[in-house]
C-alpha cells in the first residue's frame, strides 16, 4: 500500500445506498403530490400533507437516519423543536452552503442529515445549490493543494491535503462527475511513474473516496466528461526504461452508475492532448502527436468514433488553452491573461466575437489565464495568481466582474511569508485544474 | 367575536370566502386573496367554500397574519384588472414581508410555517422557512443550539472528530 494513502476513504458505497433508499421515499412523496386531488369536498383537518418536501409524515417520530450510531436509544429528538421533520428540512437546506460545516456540529441528526444525498438532492432539485470554483495548482516547491472560492465572499480558502499519491504527481486528470464529485486521476508520482490510481473529492460529504484504477497507467492525458461519464484519452504509459515514449492511443470511459472502467474505440494516432473541450456532444482534442506535430481529434461518443477535425481546421487552428463551451459555444482566451477572449463563430467558421475586458492584467506568468469554467451561466477566468473575474458572455454589452483580486488569498500571503523565511526566490504558483462543484 | 375585514366588499373580485380559525375567529376575504393557499383555492374549485372553510389547526392571530400577508400579495397572484389598492410594488412586498417575520419568537415563527405548510401558501412558506434559515446563518454551532433549544448530543469525542474533518472551514 502507498505511504500517505488517504485513511478517509471508509464506507463510501455502504453510505451510498443507505442514501438511495431514503431518496427514494422523497420520490414517493413527490409523486404523491402529483396526483389529482383525491376528494373533491374533504375537510382540510383530514388531509394529508400537500408540502412538496414532506417525505412521508409517520405519525410518531420519523424513522430515517435512526440507524447507525444511535447511542441515545428509541425515542428520536427532531431536527428543530416545535418543527416536524420535513419543515426542518425545508429550512435547514435554505441555510447558505458556506454555514454547512457549522450546521454539521450542532447535533448527531443534523450531522447525519448533512453527510447524505437526501440534504442535497433537495437543494439541488430546489434550485437551492450553490456552485464553488475548486483549483488544483502546484506550488514553487512543486506540492499539489488546492483551494475553493465561494463566489459570495470573494475569497479563496485552502483545503485539506490532496490524497498523498497527488501530492507530488504531475500530468494527472481532473473533472467532475454527477455535478459534486471532483476526480483525479492517473498522472505520474516522482518515484513511481505513470498511475493507474482515480480518487474523487464528494462536496456533499467533505471526504476523497477511492474509485476504481484506470485500465491502463497515463499521464499527461486528456479527459473530458460527456453524459456523466468520464472519458480519459491518449497520454503516455510507461515507457519502458524511462526514455521510449509510450505514447497511447487507447482511450477509456467509466461509468459511475457501473462503476467500472472500459475501453472505447483507439484514436487513430497516440496524442498527447494539451487542450480539449467538449462542444455541440463531441470532444475535440488538440495536442501533440509522436512526431511531436501538433495534430487533433474529435470524438463522437453514440458512434463511439474518433474522426480527424478536418472540417474543423479553423477551430482548431484558433483554438488556445485555456478553453470552455458555454451556452453552445466555445470560448477561448485571446490574450495571455484571458481579459478578452474570442468566441467561435459556427456559421462563419471562424473565431471571432471577441469580449474584451478593457483592463489588462499583464502577461506575466503570475497573471496568464490558466483555466476557464462555466459558473451559474457566466464564463469564469482564474489565473496563476489565483486573481478571477467572470463575465457574462450572453450579455448584449457584457461586462466583467472581479470576483477576487490578485494577492487576496492567505495562502499567497503564507506563501510570500514562508518564500521570504526560507530565503528563496518567490514560489510559482501554477493552476493546473480549475472546477466547479454545486452543492 | 367578528374581526372580520368587511368593508372590503366593495371589490370587482366576486365572492368573498368565510375562513373560521381554530378559536372561532371569522375572517372575510374575497376569493382572488384565498385562493393564493392552494388548499382553499382547490376548495373554490370544488365549491365546498359555502359555510366558511374552519380551519381548526390555525389560531386565529395567526390566521390575522395569514391574511394580511395574502391581501399584501394578491396583487401577483391574481389576474384581476380593477384591483386598485392591489398593485403594491415589489420594494413595499418586500418590507413587508421582512417586517411580517422579523420580530416572531421562534415559536410564533413555528407555527405560521405550520400553517403555510397546512394552508399550502407555498410563497409564504419559502418565505418563512427562509427566515429560520436566515437565524441559522453566521451563528456558530453553539448559538444555534441556544436558538432553537437543540441539545449536544456528541460525544466530546465525536465532536472533535468532526471538527477535524471540518478544520480547513474554521479559519473565518
Amino acid at each position: 500500500m502507498g505511504v500517505g494513502a488517504v485513511e478517509a476513504w471508509d464506507r463510501p458505497w455502504t453510505e451510498g445506498t443507505k442514501l438511495l433508499r431514503v431518496e427514494r421515499s422523497v420520490a414517493g412523496a413527490a409523486a404523491a403530490r402529483l396526483m389529482p386531488r383525491a376528494k373533491a369536498c374533504a375537510q382540510p383537518s383530514l388531509r394529508a400533507s400537500i408540502h412538496p418536501l414532506k417525505p412521508k409524515r409517520s405519525p410518531g417520530r420519523d424513522h430515517r437516519g435512526g440507524g447507525g450510531a444511535g447511542g441515545g436509544g428509541g425515542r428520536q429528538c427532531p431536527l428543530i423543536p416545535g418543527l416536524p421533520d420535513d419543515l426542518a428540512v425545508a429550512c435547514l437546506i435554505r441555510v447558505p452552503r458556506g454555514d454547512h460545516w457549522k450546521l454539521r456540529l450542532v447535533c448527531r441528526r443534523w450531522s447525519r442529515l448533512l453527510a447524505g444525498n437526501y440534504f442535497y438532492g433537495l437543494r439541488r432539485r430546489l434550485g437551492l445549490a450553490e456552485q464553488w470554483v475548486y483549483a488544483v495548482k502546484r506550488e514553487g516547491e512543486g506540492r499539489v493543494s488546492w483551494d475553493v472560492l465561494d463566489p459570495a465572499r470573494r475569497a479563496w480558502r485552502a483545503l485539506p491535503p490532496v490524497p498523498g499519491e497527488y501530492a507530488g504527481a504531475a500530468g494527472f486528470g481532473c473533472a467532475v462527475l454527477g455535478g459534486c464529485h471532483l476526480y483525479l486521476l492517473g498522472g505520474s508520482d516522482p518515484r513511481r511513474g505513470p498511475m493507474r490510481r482515480v480518487v474523487f473529492y464528494s462536496a456533499r460529504s467533505n471526504r476523497w473516496h477511492r474509485a476504481p484504477d484506470m485500465l491502463r497507467r497515463r499521464h499527461g492525458f486528456g479527459c473530458c466528461v460527456m453524459g456523466n461519464r468520464l472519458y480519459v484519452a491518449g497520454g503516455e504509459g510507461c515507457g519502458v526504461g524511462g526514455g521510449g515514449g509510450g505514447g497511447l492511443r487507447s482511450v477509456e470511459v467509466f461509468d459511475p452508475a457501473k462503476n467500472r472502467w472500459s475501453f472505447v474505440s483507439d484514436m487513430a494516432a497516440s496524442l498527447m492532448p494539451f487542450v480539449s473541450a467538449v462542444h455541440g456532444g463531441r470532444w475535440y482534442v488538440k495536442g501533440l502527436g509522436a512526431q511531436r506535430q501538433v495534430m487533433s481529434q474529435v470524438y463522437s461518443p453514440e458512434a463511439d468514433e474518433w474522426s480527424a477535425a478536418h472540417e474543423l481546421d479553423a477551430m482548431v487552428t484558433g483554438w488556445r488553452s485555456p478553453s470552455a463551451s458555454l451556452g453552445g459555444r466555445l470560448y477561448a482566451a485571446d490574450c495571455k491573461d484571458g481579459c478578452r477572449l474570442r468566441a467561435y463563430d459556427e456559421a462563419a467558421g471562424a473565431w471571432s466575437g471577441r469580449v474584451d475586458g478593457g483592463q489588462h492584467a499583464g502577461s506575466s506568468h503570475a497573471v496568464e489565464a490558466a483555466a476557464m469554467v462555466a459558473l451559474h451561466g457566466k464564463l469564469c477566468v482564474v489565473r496563476n495568481d489565483m486573481s478571477v473575474s467572470v463575465v457574462d458572455v450572453a450579455a448584449a454589452s457584457p461586462r466583467w466582474e472581479t470576483v477576487v483580486g490578485k494577492g487576496q488569498m492567505k495562502a499567497f500571503v503564507a506563501n510570500l511569508l514562508s518564500a521570504i523565511a526560507g530565503g528563496r526566490g518567490r514560489a510559482k504558483n501554477r493552476v493546473l485544474h480549475c472546477q466547479v462543484l454545486e452543492a | 367575536m367578528a374581526a372580520a375585514a368587511a368593508e372590503a366588499t366593495t371589490d370587482g373580485g366576486g365572492k368573498m370566502i368565510i375562513l373560521i380559525s381554530a378559536d372561532g375567529k371569522r375572517f372575510e376575504v374575497t376569493e382572488a386573496v384565498a385562493s393564493q393557499s392552494q388548499l382553499i383555492s382547490n376548495m373554490i374549485e370544488d365549491d365546498c367554500t359555502e359555510n366558511g372553510v374552519r380551519l381548526p389547526n390555525v389560531d386565529g392571530d395567526i390566521l390575522t397574519m395569514v391574511v394580511d400577508y395574502c391581501n399584501m400579495h394578491a396583487g401577483d397572484a391574481a389576474a384581476a384588472g380593477d384591483t386598485m389598492k392591489a398593485s403594491s410594488t415589489e420594494e413595499e412586498l418586500k418590507k413587508f414581508d421582512a417586517e411580517l417575520v422579523q420580530a416572531l419568537e421562534n415559536p410564533v415563527l413555528f407555527k405560521l410555517i405550520l400553517a403555510a405548510n397546512f394552508l399550502n401558501i407555498k410563497s409564504l412558506l419559502d418565505m418563512t422557512c427562509q427566515r429560520v434559515a436566515d437565524m441559522m446563518s453566521g451563528k456558530t454551532p453553539e448559538q444555534m443550539r441556544e436558538t432553537f433549544s437543540i441539545e449536544n448530543d456528541f460525544t466530546p469525542e465525536e465532536e472533535a472528530a468532526i471538527r477535524q474533518e471540518n478544520a480547513w472551514a474554521f479559519d473565518d
